[in-house]
């Protein structure tokens, strides 16, 4: 197989990418209970997701008074829809649903629809907590979603194309990670912002009885948890493509390759997340916009420099 | 008729439970807690997320209608159960499982709540003490074309909601027909002088990790309170000092270890609470306290090693210097959660509680999260220590 | 033939969202009506072959209309989430004017003498889309995106450096008085809060545009 050269896959492809996808997330939630049962010291664990997909689809849906039903549904629903449409064009290995010759591009503009749809399930409810959630997801989303646009510069230069499958063939010889690692580490920050994991939870935490999620219950409550798992495994995935060198490996297929080093990316980040406390959402973007992104602008430029070098040479 | 059962039986492995803590009733929500945590359930933020309502303690007679509003909010299927006492946590909550298992059962009172709930309609008028969670927005009547009365317009316009459950409905002064029947927010000047909604929304008193029977009523700004006002729910507070001197050394440690793993699981730092909150449990089983305050002492030096913590913390609620005595002055939130720890490590806590009058300059001006954290830090219950070695008050 | 369904219906639901901008009640419903209609065009332009346009016209206006949500819902005072509102005024005028500026400009297209291709078009539409645009400036260009954004950043650290959560003096008191002064001219204010709001709509539309173009001027350092 030339480098570079991804094969879009037949119809059954969308299918399997979502099965694909909906596998990895269903992992990633059953590490999470693995790791609560270890730390809580109870026996067993892993189980949690299956029982809360059972106990709410049992449920009731319930609605607010003068609630914004249709922006609320598209809320809601659109959490898992953005992570599917993301995955659409990630290459897993040597198949990719969609080759979009934008495919990184398109990636950032699915996690940008998060930003809409988190705000109108926080505004369809119709009540003062999930409004407040709602509003402070912008509040951090305007804060990383810069160093996260720069962060996705940095391989796109290096690759001189903005095709995943172009990215994923320029990472052969050394893989980005080893020499844009701060490009990295804001992309993983991203990645659980906008797929709303610890500490970017201030949209859904305690402090405002459970945010976004308060008034949510059966199916929409279950859309919302699934599509937050969905999104961090997609932003996983993108993570090996864009930083870890997508399927190469020796051995073994390259989509195992991929998928492999997406699940045990995910795990890992499963795990961080529990250590971290969560950040009050003014907070983040002092931080992020002083000091992140001089530093991923940094990163950019030598990158830069690295890559004019390379092809000039 | 399989499957159902087939998915009662998974559900109920992992129910949420709204705990609701009434009059008396912190020995019987660590009881709750401590189940809660051991079977792997979940505390559930919110009684829309919830499948159990359990009430610990009393409810004084006037709350009672509170209650039934929380009820009125956890989706089918539910149950609910009163906690009188730590005895008796988890043979209450094993009949709730069973009462979720009965999948018929839970199918025709289901049935029966949704035929009657056109029917169901709040009356307004009853400002504030129903005390209810972030359900009951109460607002302000509009000042706008000199005031037409449409209430009863408003109540019409109310019942057609097609079998979804009501949210809290007041009725307060409506001039228009506004959707659902609500009015809209009132306005008031913002710091910087716009004019900006300020909607009334009352905090408490039963709100997880919240101090019992506190009501905060704040007025939003967005998501900034302007001005709050502070009440007991339960009507006798004027009676019991608030914070109260705890009778015994037990007794003080389990109830600073509560505060401390609530302020903490409020800040985000989920596994220093449960650490906390282990340590209180041990105290409770009769743990030698030696033990315990060396346990608190290590989280006390891991807490102070963790600098996103400490950010997180420092510079809210800071209460000034040399005020009246009880207050802890010059303190923030950063420095009476480490004080707490150390008084509890050192044996000195449970020195007073801290005056109910101090909050609202507290929480003037500062964000809705900020405003929790500045209540978890202050040891502001009236509720007597659980009575562990008997001599508790 | 499919490609031209598709167009037929993107078109459709491109001008149906943005009349329904100015039928709906809601601020926030009117907001995303909006950014359907964009996204309907983003959509529109990938079937150019734009791609890079088409995938970054979706994201800089989803993006722009979640924080004009914001703005609008803020700006229109007493009634964001619902009240019947009549968003427009001096009807004659503006439907005249609408009218006329889309017969000139229809006449325009249909009459103009288009150029024909010279030749199959190939290779990367966009590259050569961006060469033909700015060639002779391009260093210009490479340049000024990064100034602005350091402007931008810069002004806003300026201007509010810790934001609205800082402690800061509240209203005093005696302003609270003169607020239920101002009680009964309640209404009067309102209409002039909606007034100024579509002024306000508008230049918030501009503010909100800006900051999309330098981001998509960063967007250009892509390639």
């Amino acid at each position: 197989m030339t480098p570079g050269a991804v094969q879009q896959l037949p119809a059954w492809g969308p299918l399997a990418a979502l099965a694909a996808l909906a596998v990895v997330a269903l992992s990633g939630a059953m590490v999470n209970d693995v790791l609560a049962a270890r730390f809580s010291g109870r026996r067993g664990g892993g189980f949690a997701p299956i029982a809360e997909a059972a106990r709410l689809l049992r449920q009731r849906r319930r609605s607010t008074v003068a609630a914004d039903e249709l922006l609320r549904r598209v809320g809601v629903a659109g959490l898992t829809v953005a992570a599917a449409l993301k995955v659409a064009v990630l290459p897993v290995g040597a198949w990719v649903v969609s080759d979009l010759a934008v495919g990184l591009v398109w990636f950032n503009a699915m996690d940008v629809l998060v930003w809409a749809f988190v705000w109108l399930a926080g505004w369809g409810q119709n009540s003062v907590f999930p409004l407040v959630g709602g509003y402070r997801f912008l509040a951090l989303a305007l804060a990383y979603e810069l160093p996260l646009m720069f962060a996705l510069t940095a391989p796109a230069v290096a690759a001189g194309s903005l095709r995943m499958g172009d990215i994923v063939a320029a990472q052969e010889g050394l893989w980005f990670v080893v020499w844009m690692p701060v490009a990295f580490v804001v992309f993983l920050a991203a990645v659980l912002a906008f797929s709303l994991q610890r500490p970017f939870t201030a949209p859904m935490s305690a402090d405002i009885t459970g945010g976004v999620t308060s008034e949510l219950s059966g199916v929409d409550r279950f859309l919302v948890l699934t599509g937050r798992y969905s999104l961090l495994s997609a932003g996983a995935g993108f993570a090996v493509a864009l930083f870890l060198g997508g399927g190469s490996g020796p051995l073994l297929p390259d989509w195992l390759w991929f998928l492999g080093k997406t699940v045990v990316l995910l795990w890992l980040l499963v795990a961080l997340r529990r250590r971290i406390p969560q950040l009050r959402p003014e907070q983040l973007m002092a931080p992020a916009w002083v000091v992140g992104l001089p530093v991923i602008l940094l990163q950019v430029l030598v990158v830069a420099v690295v890559t004019i070098n390379g092809r000039s040479s | 008729m399989g499957l159902r059962n087939v998915l009662a039986r998974i559900a109920v492995t992992r129910c949420h439970v709204f705990v609701a803590e009434g009059y008396a009733g912190a020995g019987s929500r660590m009881a709750v807690e401590r189940w809660i945590a051991d079977k792997g359930w979940v505390e559930a933020l919110s009684p829309g997320d919830a499948d159990i309502l359990c009430i610990c303690g009393e409810v004084p007679d006037d709350q009672k209608d509170a209650v039934e509003r929380l009820w009125d909010q956890l989706p089918g299927p539910r149950s609910r159960i009163v906690i009188a006492g730590p005895e008796h946590a988890g043979r209450a909550l094993d009949g709730c499982v069973e009462e979720l298992l009965d999948v018929d059962e839970q199918f025709r009172l289901e049935a029966e709540r949704t035929a009657t709930e056109p029917e169901q309609d709040d009356d307004g008028g009853s400002d504030d003490g129903d005390g209810d969670t972030h359900a009951d927005m109460d607002h302000e009547g509009m000042n706008h074309d000199g005031g037409k009365d449409e209430g009863s317009g408003a109540a019409q316009m109310n019942m057609d909601h097609g079998g979804m459950s009501h949210e809290g409905v007041d009725h307060g002064g409506m001039e228009m027909p506004m959707p659902g029947g609500i009015g809209l927010a009132g306005e008031g000047k913002d710091r910087d002088g716009l004019d900006l909604d300020a909607l009334k929304v009352p905090l408490g008193p039963y709100l997880p990790l919240w101090p019992a029977g506190l009501v905060l009523h704040c007025e939003l700004q967005g998501d900034i309170v302007l001005a709050a006002r502070t009440e007991y729910a339960f009507g006798r507070g004027e009676e019991l000092p608030i914070g109260g001197p705890s009778g015994t050394e037990r007794a003080a440690l389990v109830r600073q270890s509560d505060l401390v793993s609530r302020l903490l699981a409020l800040a985000g730092a989920a596994r220093e609470a449960a650490k906390v909150r282990g340590v209180r449990d041990a105290a409770l089983d009769g743990a030698a306290l030696d033990e315990c305050r060396r346990s608190l002492a290590a989280s006390g030096t891991r807490l102070r090693r963790n600098w996103l913590l400490r950010r997180t913390l420092q510079g809210i609620g800071p209460i000034p210097q040399g005020g009246a005595p009880g207050e802890p002055g010059g303190t923030d939130a950063w420095d009476r959660l480490l004080a707490m720890l150390d008084a509890t490590v050192a044996g000195t806590a449970g020195a007073g509680g801290v005056p109910l009058g101090l909050l609202p300059d507290l929480v003037r001006g500062v964000e809705v999260s900020v405003v929790r954290l500045v209540v978890a830090s202050l040891d502001l219950s009236p509720q007597p220590a659980p009575a562990v070695d008997g001599r508790a008050r | 033939m499919p490609e031209a369904i598709l167009f037929v219906v993107l078109a459709v639901i491109a001008v149906a969202a943005g009349v329904a901008v100015f039928r709906t009640d809601s601020m926030a419903r009117a907001s995303y009506a909006l950014a359907v209609s964009f996204v309907a065009v983003g959509l529109m332009l990938l079937q150019f072959r734009l791609e890079y346009i088409g995938v970054i016209t979706v994201l800089m206006m989803v993006m722009e209309m979640a924080v004009m949500a914001i703005f609008m819902i803020m700006f229109m005072g007493m009634n964001p989430a619902l009240m019947p509102m009549d968003m427009v005024h001096s009807k004659k005028l503006s439907a005249g004017s609408a009218i006329g500026l889309f017969l000139l400009l229809t006449a325009g297209i249909l009459l103009a003498d288009w150029p024909e291709s010279r030749g199959p078009a190939g290779g990367d539409l966009t590259a050569s889309l961006g060469e033909a645009i700015m060639e002779p400036k391009m260093l210009v260009m490479l340049v000024i995106s990064p100034v602005l954004f350091a402007t931008l950043v810069s002004a806003l650290v300026l201007a509010n450096p810790r934001g609205r959560y800082s402690t800061y003096p509240l209203v005093p008191v005696e302003d609270a008085d003169d607020d239920d002064g101002q009680g009964k001219g309640q209404d009067h204010s309102g209409d002039s809060a909606g007034h100024a709001a579509h002024s306000a709509h508008g230049m918030d539309h501009g503010a909100g545009n800006s900051d999309g173009h330098g981001q998509h001027h960063d967007g250009g350092g892509h390639q």
